[in-house]
C-alpha cells in the first residue's frame, strides 16, 4: 500500500477541515467526514494520478463520501450546533463577521442546511476553492449542465430563504 | 418581515465568506492557503478540530496494542484490529496527523439501551443490566463481497430501539459511483436479518431515531477523558450519554460509557465497556 506523504497531510488538512465544515455544518459530522476522507485517501492512494492536483482528488473523495452518506446515518444529523460555544466558534471563523451581521450568516447557514446534499456539494466546491464548472463536473462525474443547474437552483433557494427570513 | 432583495454580488460574497474566504478576495491557489492559515480565528478552529480528532485516534490506537480483547465482543473486531495493525502506514500517518477509524458513534440511546458502532461493528448494550444484548459485524451481515475495497455499511436505528436499517454500499469514493447497494432490516434483539427492497420499506414501518448533537461541556470536565468519543442525549436533553476512551495509554478496558446529568454534570452511571465481556 502506498503512503500519503506527510507533507500532503500537513498541507491539505486545513482546507479539508474547512470543506468538511462547509458541507456538514457542524463539528461532529465534520470530524467524521474529515477522518473518513483521509482514511479512504490512504487506502486508495495508489489510484491517485500524480499528474493531477492532489487537492482535487482529495476533495472528490470527501464530496463523494458526503454524498453517499445521503443514504446513511449522516442524514439523521441536523445542520445545527452542539453548543453555543461551537456556534460562536463556527461564525468567528467566517471572515469579516461582526456582531451585526452574525445573524445574517446564521440565516445563511440555515439556508444552506436546507439544500440537498448534491446542491450543497456543488456550492461548497464552487465557492470554497473557485473550482470551475468543468472541474466540478469532472470531480463529481456529472455533466457540466447539471453542475450549472444545481448551482443555480441552490443560489435561488438560498436567496429565497434569506429574503423571506423573518 | 420580508427582507429586501439581495444583490447577486452580496450573496456571492456571503457564500465566499461562509466557505472561509474573504469576500471578493481574488483566488490565488499558491497564496491563499497562507492567508487562510494565518487568520487567527480559522487557526483556532483548525487547532481545536485537529486536537479533538487526533485525541480520538491516538487513544484508540494506543489501546489497540495491548490486551487481547474478549472473544464475544470482538468476534468482529479482532480481525479488524489485526488488519489495521498490519496497515502500519495508515496507522503511523493517521496517528500522527489525527485521522482515525476507531471513533465510536452512538446510533441510539434511551433510558436503558444504547446502540453504538465502532468501525464496522455494531453493539447493542443494556447499560442498566450491564450486558451486551447483541453485537454485529455490519459488513458480514450485509454483503460480504462489499467488505473489500470501496465499501461501507451504516446502521440507522428505529425510534423504539428494536430494529436497525443496515445499509451496505459498494461505492467508488474516488469515482463517485455506487456499484451496488443493499438494505436489510436487523432485529437488534434476536439478530434476525431480513432483506429489503429499499430503505423506504423500513421507514414505512419505523421512524428513524434522531441523533441530536449534545452539549459536551460537562463531560469534558471529567478527569481522564480526552473527549474523543461520541455523545447523544435523551430525556429532553436531561441526560448525556457519552462513549469514550478513558486514559488513552491504558488498555482496551478503558472504553467507558458515561451517563450523566447534562446540566449538573453528576454521573448517573459509568460503565467500562470491555470489562463487561472479559
Amino acid at each position: 500500500m502506498n503512503a500519503i506523504p506527510d507533507e500532503y497531510v500537513t498541507q491539505y488538512s486545513g482546507d479539508l477541515t474547512r470543506l468538511c465544515m462547509s458541507l456538514c455544518g457542524n463539528r461532529v459530522d465534520a470530524e467524521d467526514l474529515f477522518q473518513d476522507t483521509w482514511l479512504k485517501a490512504a487506502r486508495h492512494f495508489k489510484r491517485y494520478q500524480p499528474d493531477k492536483p492532489f487537492l482535487n482528488w482529495l476533495f472528490t473523495i470527501c464530496v463523494n463520501t458526503f454524498k453517499n452518506s445521503v443514504n446513511a446515518a449522516y442524514r439523521q444529523r441536523r445542520h445545527t450546533f452542539a453548543s453555543d460555544a461551537e456556534r460562536e466558534m463556527f461564525f468567528a471563523a467566517i471572515p469579516d463577521t461582526t456582531a451585526e451581521n452574525t445573524d445574517e450568516y446564521a440565516a445563511l447557514h440555515e439556508a444552506i442546511g436546507k439544500l440537498t446534499k448534491k446542491q450543497r456539494a456543488v456550492v461548497a466546491l464552487f465557492y470554497f476553492r473557485d473550482f470551475s464548472i468543468s472541474d466540478i463536473a469532472e470531480m463529481l462525474k456529472i455533466p457540466e449542465g447539471t453542475v450549472k443547474s444545481r448551482l443555480s437552483a441552490a443560489r435561488a433557494e438560498i436567496k429565497r430563504r434569506l429574503e423571506n427570513e423573518a | 418581515m420580508r427582507r429586501e432583495s439581495i444583490a447577486e454580488t452580496d450573496l456571492d460574497n456571503m457564500l465566499y465568506a461562509y466557505c472561509g474566504r474573504t469576500a471578493q478576495e481574488p483566488f490565488k491557489r499558491e497564496k491563499r492557503r497562507k492567508v487562510f492559515i494565518t487568520k487567527p480565528a480559522l487557526c483556532l478552529v483548525l487547532t481545536l478540530f485537529i486536537t479533538v480528532v487526533m485525541s480520538v485516534y491516538v487513544v484508540g490506537l494506543s489501546t489497540n496494542r495491548d490486551n487481547a480483547p474478549a472473544k464475544k465482543l470482538y468476534a468482529f473486531s479482532v480481525e479488524k484490529l489485526a488488519a489495521f495493525s498490519k496497515e502500519k502506514t495508515i496507522q503511523e500517518k493517521t496517528a500522527r496527523k489525527g485521522v482515525g477509524a476507531w471513533q465510536p458513534r452512538i446510533e441510539y440511546a434511551d433510558g436503558n439501551l444504547v446502540v453504538f458502532t465502532v468501525a464496522t461493528g455494531a453493539f447493542v448494550f443494556d447499560y442498566q443490566a450491564g450486558e451486551f444484548i447483541n453485537t454485529f459485524d455490519l459488513e458480514k451481515i450485509g454483503v460480504p463481497a462489499f467488505a473489500q475495497g470501496d465499501s461501507f455499511s451504516t446502521l440507522t436505528v428505529s425510534m423504539d430501539g428494536k430494529y436497525g436499517l443496515l445499509y451496505s454500499c459498494d461505492a467508488g469514493e474516488t469515482s463517485g459511483s455506487v456499484a451496488a447497494e443493499e438494505y436489510r432490516e436487523l432485529d437488534l434483539k434476536t439478530g434476525a436479518v431480513k432483506r429489503l427492497d429499499s430503505e423506504d420499506e423500513f421507514f414505512e414501518k419505523h421512524e428513524p431515531y434522531q441523533v441530536l448533537p449534545a452539549d459536551t461541556t460537562a463531560f469534558k470536565k471529567l478527569p481522564g477523558f480526552a473527549f474523543g468519543g461520541k455523545t447523544a442525549v435523551w430525556g429532553g436533553n436531561e441526560y448525556l450519554i457519552a462513549l469514550d476512551w478513558q486514559n488513552g495509554e491504558s488498555s482496551l478496558g478503558s472504553m467507558h460509557l458515561v451517563i450523566m446529568n447534562s446540566k449538573t454534570g453528576d454521573i448517573k452511571s459509568l460503565v467500562s465497556i470491555f470489562d463487561k465481556v472479559k
